[in-house]
């Protein structure tokens, strides 16, 4: 009795399957436009119904390469993202590497001033008692003694310069008007210019955003780029002509070019221009390159040289912009 | 003003500048006696004897501004004068607030250093506080 009931229900499911599929391909079927064209044989609906499911699972598929490419770009998004944080990591252990290196600069030059007094003091004190024991007489000696005095002094005067340079006082930041800075530095220096016969031309972008440093310390990178430069054209007198210019790197940084029409840099020379006590100058300390970058670094920016061209270098660094004026 | 016999110490660690430094004041007729460390000086030299200390301010142990602490803490009124081949900020400041005489950056000119001698000894020197 059951089993009876049991198969007409059976029945009934199945056949309700079938009316629900006839109606399912009917409702495909209708949707289908049904394009025949003349002298075709008219389309049965069930190729058309396999053209319909080829359609859907054509629109299945392009659906499915779509969420691929569109996970595609998030997977390369990611990966992107991973590398930026990468070198963001890589650019604070250079940054710090930097730091670092300035202040052992500032300690090394410390100490060294320290060593170098002491001798000093020595020899400044037995070359005065000589001249008290012979005042008077040995006229020779006596002139002797006071170029011992003045070289004396003279390298008392070096190492008053470079604690000055190294002052370990806390940088300034501030925001500044990079074109300004450097009119300012200019009129600082031009007698110097003008004296030794050279012309300044400043092309400074109109409307750059201020950068945030320290005012004396960017300065002292200017003089510093702007004499080398100066000298540099001293040997020629035809190379007469310093440019300086400004621009937008790019939104977030500034760059400034001092170039010049000088010697050049001979390559040799070009990977020790910023080592500590470097120099080609008979002169020269070896210091002004070496302090200049680590300034520069220090106000997150980079200082580099080429040489031009035709003649001369162009040093030029880079300097972010004050983000609360940019 | 005669520096004939007054008496000078000088502290400093390093036997060069101590040798120099004494070789000079002695053409000014000063009675010069040094010693390399703090340490030396307060064995050698009792509180109330007499004359003005020239005193280094690094020194390995004892360094001058204790030095010169200990020579305020024992009631003595020695003129101390700093040397120092240091560039600190505000040491000359410091060196007065501390009741040095004077305060000379390093390499030290003779008559500067004889002159502050001079004028300061007189007061001397050495005398305990009562």
């Amino acid at each position: 009795m059951d089993l009876r009931a049991g198969n007409s229900q059976t029945t009934m499911k199945q056949e309700k399957k079938v009316i629900a599929e006839q109606r399912r391909r009917s409702r495909i079927l209708k949707k289908i436009p049904v394009r025949v064209k003349a002298g075709e044989p008219k389309k049965t609906p069930d190729v058309l119904l396999k053209a319909a499911t080829l359609n859907n699972l054509k629109e299945t598929i392009r659906q499915q390469t779509n969420k691929i490419k569109v996970r595609n770009g998030q997977l390369r998004q990611g990966a992107d993202r991973e590398k930026i944080a990468d070198l963001k990591i890589e650019e604070q252990r250079e940054e710090l590497l930097h730091v670092t290196r300035v202040g052992k600069l500032a300690e090394f030059v410390s100490s060294l001033a320290h060593e170098i007094s002491q001798p000093l003091t020595a020899i400044l004190s037995y070359a005065q008692a000589a001249q008290r024991m012979f005042a008077g007489r040995e006229p020779a000696l006596q002139e002797i003694l006071q170029y011992i005095i003045n070289d004396n002094q003279r390298a008392t005067e070096v190492i008053r310069r470079l604690r000055l340079l190294l002052k370990k006082s806390h940088p300034v930041f501030e925001p500044i008007d990079i074109s300004a800075l450097i009119n300012d530095t200019i009129a600082l220096i031009m007698a110097h210019i003008t004296v030794r016969n050279k012309v300044v031309k400043l092309k400074l972008e109109s409307d750059l955003p201020f950068i945030q440093g320290d005012r004396i310390q960017l300065q002292q990178v200017l003089l510093n780029l702007i004499s080398n430069s100066l000298e540099a054209m001293d040997e020629n007198s035809d190379s007469r002509e310093l440019f300086i210019r400004t621009a937008r790197k790019d939104g977030e940084t500034i760059i400034v070019e001092v170039k010049d029409s000088g010697c050049g840099i001979p390559a040799e020379n070009m990977k020790k221009l910023f080592v500590h006590f470097f120099t080609s100058k008979p002169d020269g300390l070896g210091m002004g390159l070496s302090i200049s970058r680590s300034i520069v670094e220090a106000h997150g920016g980079r200082l580099e040289a080429r040489n031009n061209p035709d003649c001369g270098a162009t040093f030029s660094f880079t300097i972010p912009v004050n983000r609360k004026n940019a | 003003m005669s520096s004939k016999n007054k008496k000078i110490f000088i502290v400093d660690d390093d036997s060069s500048v101590c040798l120099a430094l004494k070789t000079l004041l002695m053409t000014f007729d000063f009675d010069v006696q040094t010693f390399n460390s703090a340490e030396s000086f307060f064995a050698a030299v009792p509180n109330g004897e007499p004359g003005c200390l020239v005193l280094d301010i690094h020194m390995p142990g004892i360094d001058g501004w204790t030095m010169q602490q200990k020579i305020l803490d024992s009631g003595s009124k020695r003129p101390v004068i700093f040397i120092s081949a240091e560039k600190e900020e505000n040491a000359a400041n410091r060196a007065l607030k501390v009741g040095a005489v004077g305060f000379l950056q390093k390499p030290v000119d003779g008559q500067t250093l004889v002159d502050l001698v001079n004028a300061f000894s007189e007061k001397n020197a050495g005398t305990v506080k009562q």
